[in-house]
């Protein structure tokens, strides 16, 4: 974990993201919605959303994005913001009631001339421990800075 | 909302799958990131203030709104997979220009699917953010996700 700006992140291969959990509701969604100017029914109106084969509400798949930035926010700070990739798959809805818990875990850190690059999975999953967004995260840290 | 215009918009209707071709571009949006558009944004994301810097997510959306403005995604749609690559950091204020094109398009089985391109560049012309959004659709509009 890094504690200052200068510092570089002391993790290694098998090490564990903290984890981030969020709570959805049908609140929060629109709150979103609102925030991006994204009002597809199939997120904020429970009528349309009852009739598609979710049936129901689904929150974002960027709300569930956001989770997984603020986690890699957290441990690689400004870093993520410049630096950071990111590849995913959504594997199934976040349903408006689903509690979100978002992991990571350190694959590999390799050193490349002045360059730290990690490479993290990251999955989302909801109570049920059901896959819903899956893929892999990167980093690239500057030695020296 | 996030995504107030200020400046140039694309005032044609958003074209609908038939009428994408692979490698068009559309033209560019730009949307000021203002403090209090990104405190919503943290607020709804529950992120906490990050040094002054635009959450990259937030970025992102606003590439995407760009893409919706081009492109006719219909509410049946679904996002199936993203990549991204923040290559930049922004400053909570600055104006950012979107960039949107259309990358592939397949269809099959009853399903639509787009992978669209995105960029935004900062006002120096220097790109902070580099995405690919695939969005799956369904033929026939009225069932599913975006």
């Amino acid at each position: 974990m890094i504690t200052s700006e200068s510092e570089v992140p002391e993790l290694h291969p098998g090490d564990a993201l903290p984890g981030v959990i969020r709570h959805l509701n049908q609140e929060k969604i629109n709150l979103y919605a609102e925030a991006v100017g994204d009002f597809n029914p199939i997120h904020v109106d429970e009528k349309f959303a009852a009739r598609t084969a979710f049936g129901g509400t689904v929150a974002h798949g960027m709300l569930i994005l956001a989770y997984v930035s603020e986690m890699m926010t957290q441990v690689f700070k400004e870093r993520w913001f410049s630096g950071g990739k990111l590849s995913v798959r959504f594997k199934a809805p976040a349903h408006s009631a689903d509690t979100v818990m978002v992991s990571g875990r350190v694959d590999s850190v390799k050193r490349e001339n002045d360059n730290l690059n990690f490479t993290c999975r990251v999955d989302c999953h909801n109570q049920k421990r059901e896959a819903v967004v899956t893929g892999e995260a990167r980093v690239t840290v500057k030695l020296g800075e | 909302m996030l995504v107030e215009m200020r400046g140039k918009v694309d005032s044609r209707a958003p074209k609908k799958y038939e009428e994408l071709e692979i490698g068009s571009e559309f033209p560019s949006v730009r949307y000021e990131l203002t403090p209090s558009l990104i405190s919503r944004f943290e607020e709804a994301v529950e992120a906490s203030s990050y040094g002054g810097l635009v959450p990259p997510l937030a970025i992102l959306a606003c590439a995407l709104k760009a893409a919706s403005q081009s492109i006719d995604m219909p509410p049946g749609s679904v996002h199936a997979s993203q990549e991204i690559e923040f290559l930049k950091a922004v400053s909570v204020g600055s104006t950012i220009d979107c960039h949107v094109r259309i990358i592939k398009k397949i269809s099959r089985s009853g399903l639509r699917m787009v992978v669209i391109g995105l960029e935004a560049l900062d006002r120096s012309r220097e790109l902070v953010l580099s995405a690919a959004a695939t969005v799956v659709s369904p033929a026939e509009v009225g069932v599913s996700a975006k």
